[in-house]
């Protein structure tokens, strides 16, 4: 798309006196509304994106029950799909262990729900996986956004916080700017004995697809 | 007058009043669907990003001591607030510390009782720049602090803009100059229709993707053979913009930028390369300084995403980067790596 060429038409179908009820060709119109529209699908965000380099930087360790290894908080775009909605995230969580099979519990959930209570009623998703590889593998790749449904709304507008007051620049009345705001918590636990597990891995990233 | 950068743009949209197919090639088209037009352009720009994605080094921090982190940027210019989060976990409950970016201390932390892992959130204002380079964040804790903490999350976001100034810098859209009645163009700025496709276009470059990978570990990973070994044992997920449906790329059809934060010896001539999984394009970066530093960016080029997959992943594979590291003429250390969207 060039500027100048779109521009040049808008302005050739008229003038200042034309009323923006009749602006110009329709087909110019939808031609700017898909870019808009895909401008957006495309300015999605990497959220999380990290590897580990070794164990001794991964949380983890012994585990047999199981037990709470590591949280991420992250914020989400408030999406236009309208309700309050967060964008869909495709979600990846990497795990080694030592022996056996690791099991993995992933939890998204409002940043505020405490993490020591995580209540069955209150996530927005909850994704599982395994690992047997003493090296690390990818245990859960999961994108996550159908399971949003009418009831999830409340709980994106308990994540939604507010900044503290700042003056905007292009505005200088106090204003605020908001952001959800999202937790990922990982849970491990060995179903048959006790072994070495840790996480190796986490990534989210937002992606919208119309 | 300032554009206004609505939270929920497209609830117009969700009514009908704009999807793709809500304009129909040969109708008229009011002034309420480009009004419509101006709030999600001010959404696309005014939205705000990712700086640094979430990274971690799993840190034990001592009471009374401090590590620091570095991070190469690519800021937006409409950023003026960004959000630093940081994530900790204590088994004790009297810790407690400060957070300082660039040096300057932007807040305090104090883990609460009960809590395995807690988050902390700090606010900066920063003064409009789209100049590339190094950012430092370091935690402190108080050595009044018992016990230690683990340093499990660091993360920055251009916060979202409340309004968008109507210049080439921020490029708001005038929604109310949109409405019925009004021109359809104005040579002063992006007002009207005409303000609407001129802003348009700034949606290729300025919600651009500007952190795909960040990790820095103040411990590092030495470069110890002459063979190149992996640095990680699992390998980052990148996904390159698919900027608009006649752009025609795929495969390798987006150029990011990287540049590692690394320390050698003046002779050496050790490397890190960076291959992606999907295509075998590969970038190498040669350590040029006996301090550490961060070295001459260099670029490579990765996939796109599939806009037609439910996933985005084209071909339904995940493109990663495989990182690996070799010494030249003597060990190095790698501390930090960072790429982005230049």
């Amino acid at each position: 798309m060039t500027k100048s060429s779109v521009l040049g038409y808008a302005v050739r179908m008229g003038s200042n006196a034309l009323s923006a009820d009749y602006p110009c060709d329709a087909n110019h119109a939808l031609y700017n509304a898909n870019n808009l529209q895909h401008f957006h699908d495309m300015s999605t965000q990497s959220r999380i994106n990290w590897v580990a380099s070794s164990t001794s930087s991964a949380p983890g360790g012994e585990i047999s029950a199981k037990q709470h290894l590591v949280a991420f908080y992250f914020p989400v775009s408030i999406s236009v799909k309208g309700g309050g909605f967060p964008e869909d995230l495709v979600v990846r969580v990497g795990a080694a262990t030592a022996g056996g099979t690791l099991s993995l519990e992933a939890y998204i959930t409002p940043a505020d729900v405490p993490i020591n209570t995580i209540d069955l009623d209150k996530y927005i998703a909850k994704l599982t996986g395994t690992a047997t590889s003493n090296t690390g593998e990818w245990a859960i790749e999961s994108r996550i956004g159908d399971q949003y449904d009418e009831t999830t709304p409340p709980l994106i507008e308990q994540a939604t916080m507010d900044t503290a007051t700042f003056t905007d620049p292009a505005n200088t009345t106090k204003q605020r700017s908001k952001m959800a705001m999202l937790r990922l918590s990982i849970y491990a636990f060995n179903a048959i004995g006790s072994d070495l597990g840790y996480i190796m891995g986490v990534s989210v990233r937002e992606f919208h697809n119309q | 007058m300032t554009a206004i950068v609505r939270e929920r743009p497209l609830k117009v949209i969700a009514e009908g009043d704009l999807t793709r197919t809500g304009i129909t090639s040969g109708k008229p088209v009011t002034g309420l669907q480009w009004t419509s037009m101006a709030e999600l352009s001010n959404y696309v720009m005014g939205h705000g990003g990712t700086l640094i994605s979430a990274n971690a080094a799993f840190d034990i921090l001592a009471a009374g001591s401090s590590e620091l982190y570095r991070y190469y940027v690519w800021p937006r210019y409409s950023t003026v607030l960004r959000l630093w989060m940081i994530t900790l976990r204590a088994a004790n409950t009297n810790a407690r510390g400060t957070f300082e970016v660039d040096g300057n201390d932007i807040g305090e932390w104090t883990l609460s009782a009960g809590q395995t892992s807690e988050r902390f959130m700090f606010w900066e204002t920063v003064a409009q720049s789209s100049s590339a380079g190094e950012v430092t964040a370091e935690v402190f804790s108080n050595a009044a602090s018992s016990g230690t903490v683990s340093i499990d999350e660091i993360a920055c976001y251009e916060a979202p803009r409340k309004f968008l100034a109507k210049d080439a810098n921020d490029v708001g859209a005038d929604q109310d100059s949109c409405i019925a009645g009004s021109g359809i163009y104005d040579s002063s700025g992006y007002n009207s229709t005409g303000g609407v496709v001129d802003a348009a276009p700034s949606g290729v470059t300025i919600p651009r993707r500007n952190s795909h990978f960040h990790w820095f570990d103040p411990d590092g990973v030495s470069a110890t053979t002459t063979a190149f070994t992996a640095v990680f044992a699992l390998e980052p997920e990148v996904l390159g913009r698919h900027l608009y449906n006649g752009e025609g790329l795929g495969a390798l059809g987006r150029t990011l930028t990287w540049t590692v934060y690394a320390d050698g010896e003046p002779e050496n001539d050790g490397q890190i390369k960076v291959t992606t999984t999907a295509s075998a394009e590969t970038s190498t970066i040669t350590l040029n300084t006996d301090v550490a530093a961060w070295m001459t960016p260099a670029t490579f080029k990765v996939d796109t995403e599939d806009i037609s997959a439910t996933s985005g992943l084209r071909g339904g594979v995940y493109s990663t980067l495989k990182f690996e590291i070799k010494k030249g003429e003597s060990p190095w250390i790698l501390y930090g790596i960072s790429i982005g969207e230049a």
